[in-house]
């Protein structure tokens, strides 16, 4: 579309010659030319357009951490002139090399240019990377043009995930070692009727037993049951995660949250991979539950809900979570794996969660719990010197509760993302 | 990147001293008067330069109506002179050329030219600061918009400089022309209307074709 300067050299040839029109000055009708023939030459050129852009790298999903390259082919068929090409990359996108940002001149003559760009991504999630956008502009500022080309493609990255062959290298060693559910061998669901229960998120539609919802439905609530089936299996896990606005510690990039979230990945890929049985229950906003289930299905099912998470509600809904899992609890006795901070302000509400839990397991032995307590007070940024003393303020407030949850039998598992990756910290647990 | 933008600014001062000069030439000819108005000038296009955010119209502006008199002393209509006398008082008594040092055509002509030409690549290299200065505090390679800057330039000193002889050429056309063809078209009053309106009926088809049927949205 044309410039603002093009507006202005014509006013400035229509004043100069209606001037030297009235008053018969040649030299006035003489300027008045420049700027004219400015324009005149102007319309001759034509500034660069039709691009046509073609995208390889971006794969669907990645681990957190890992870098591709994205490599946009450029083409620019027509035109004259400096073309600016940019590629936008989501915040929380980091350039490790090459350039998003290309200014070219184009001749005449078609020109293909290669933008190559290695990028990794440093937060969990699911993004759009954005079409490549253009900008031309004509060599004498009278005109200007942009588009956007190329596709935008989704990204879905999830957390960090234990590499299979470190999994494969710790034989025979469970995480707890107290394994109360054990079951004689690895298989699938059996045909064995157990139970009827409320349909939580994830259970297959053809589990629903339609007759008894009805039987049991009223106007005040409808919610759909399912047939549970004694289950050929090994030991069952449960994961508990803490994703309220209580684990909020630390910046946009690294905080308990996200670290959280890699931790349950990793327990859940650990677990699942060795045949166990494994359910999910999220505490947040609003609470998520995943049904314990074994084999890689039930990867595909979590890791996805866990991407998109973000972090909300009260501290207080984890203890919602124990009674969407009672019947479960009691009736298996599995390993129950909470995965939280206690940095943050939920000290009395984990210690009454902590409390609830042990109340279904066996008094006369140690519960099979396990709190890995995330650390969240080295992720505090500290701006200022004074506030250098800040981490050890918070283990010291985090330190009661750690002792009395270790009195009560609870085995806690301390993880300091800052100092050392969860690989090591299971590794170092298994292998005791 | 220091070297190009001190280029850019050399330039500039170079074209500032110019035209200042040469407006104050136009204006009160050699003397302690034109050393005045000369630093004022100076003073205008040093505050041109130094803040951007000035631009380059106040000053181009200074300097053409410094040049107006001298260049408004070559024309051929007369529509009668007039001299300032006092809060809404004009007499008609002064002539333009005595506002201003009797400067010839083709000097008032050069000078005109050069005012119109220094004000446009004034105003051409204000932008392309103004765009080095965006590009530079991107990513982009210092390389890069080194060599677009290079061949931006390049391309508007050929077009002013084209721009500049093709008027030239026709100034000197019309100044060879002009007495012949109003003398032969005072027997033909009816050529005036007919031929000043196809000019005018041409000026704006050209116009509306530059400004209303180009504009294209992507």
């Amino acid at each position: 579309m044309p410039a603002k300067r093009q507006l202005n050299l014509i006013i400035l040839f229509v004043l100069l010659l209606v001037v030297g029109l009235l008053f018969g000055n040649i030299i006035l009708i003489g300027m008045s030319l420049v700027p004219f023939i400015v324009v005149l030459l102007g319309t001759l050129i034509r500034l660069p357009e039709r691009i046509t852009i073609e995208t390889e790298g971006v794969p669907p999903k990645l681990q957190l951490g890992k870098e591709f390259e994205l490599v946009r082919r450029v083409i620019i068929h027509d035109g004259f002139g400096p073309i600016r090409l940019y590629q936008k990359l989501p915040e929380e996108f980091e350039l490790i090399s090459g350039n998003n940002l290309r200014i070219l001149w184009k001749w005449r003559r078609p020109v293909m240019i290669i933008m190559t760009c290695r990028i990794r991504c440093s937060k969990r999630g699911n993004y759009v990377m954005p079409p490549l956008e253009w900008s031309s502009r004509h060599p004498l500022y009278l005109s200007v043009n942009s588009g956007a080309g190329g596709d935008s493609q989704g990204v879905s990255v999830w957390p960090h995930l234990l590499k299979h062959r470190q999994v494969r290298s710790l034989k025979d060693l469970a995480l707890s070692p107290y394994p109360l559910a054990d079951v004689s061998k690895i298989g699938v669901a059996g045909t064995d009727f157990r139970e009827i229960r409320s349909y939580v998120s994830g259970d297959p539609v053809k589990t629903i037993n339609w007759k008894a919802t009805a039987h049991r439905a009223n106007p005040a609530s409808i919610w759909p049951l399912v047939n549970e089936y004694e289950r050929e299996g090994r030991k069952a896990v449960l994961i508990f995660l803490d994703a309220s606005s209580a684990v909020e510690i630390g910046s946009t990039m690294e905080n308990v949250l996200e670290y959280s979230i890699e931790a349950a990945s990793n327990l859940l890929y650990y677990f699942i991979d060795r045949g166990y049985r494994v359910g999910v229950a999220v505490s947040g906003e609003p609470n998520r539950y995943f049904y314990p289930d074994s084999g890689r299905q039930q990867l595909t099912r979590i890791i996805p809900q866990l991407v998109r998470l973000k972090a909300g509600g009260e501290p207080v809904k984890l203890l919602g979570t124990i009674d969407m899992f009672r019947h479960y609890i009691l009736n298996h006795k599995p390993l129950s794996v909470v995965v939280t901070t206690l940095d943050g302000k939920s000290g009395e509400v984990l210690e009454k969660f902590f409390d609830r839990l042990k109340s279904y397991y066996s008094h006369r032995r140690r519960s099979p719990i396990v709190l890995v307590n995330v650390i969240g007070r080295d992720l505090i940024p500290q701006p200022e010197n004074y506030e250098s003393n800040l981490p050890v303020l918070m283990q010291l407030q985090a330190r009661p509760v750690l002792h009395k949850l270790r009195r009560t039998g609870v085995t806690i598992i301390e993880w300091n993302p800052r100092r050392q990756s969860f690989h090591a910290v299971l590794a170092k647990q298994v292998r005791r | 990147m220091k070297q190009r933008k001190g280029r850019i600014i050399a330039i500039q001062a170079a074209l500032v001293l110019l035209m200042s000069a040469a407006a104050s030439y136009c204006l009160v000819d050699i003397g302690v008067m034109a050393l005045l108005v000369f630093a004022g000038f100076i003073v205008v296009g040093a505050a041109m330069i130094f803040f951007p955010r000035v631009g380059t119209l106040p000053f181009s502006l200074l300097v053409f109506i410094a040049s107006l008199p001298a260049i408004l002393s070559h024309n051929i209509l007369d529509l009668g002179t007039f001299m300032y006398t006092g809060p809404g008082y004009f007499a008609p008594r002064l002539t333009y050329a005595d506002l201003s040092p009797e400067i010839s055509f083709t000097i008032a002509l050069g000078i005109g030219s050069f005012i119109i030409t220094g004000y446009l690549t004034l105003s051409y290299l204000h932008s392309l600061q103004k765009d080095y200065r965006a590009m530079t505090s991107g990513n982009a390679e210092i390389n890069e918009v080194q060599e677009v800057m290079n061949r931006n330039l390049s391309i508007i000193a050929v077009v002013l400089a084209i721009s500049v002889v093709v008027s030239a050429i026709v100034v000197v056309l019309l100044r060879i022309v002009q007495p012949p063809v109003a003398n032969y078209l005072k027997d033909y009053p009816w050529s005036i209307i007919v031929f000043g309106l196809a000019a005018v009926l041409l000026l704006a088809g050209f116009l509306y074709w530059m400004g209303a049927s180009r504009q294209k949205t992507t």
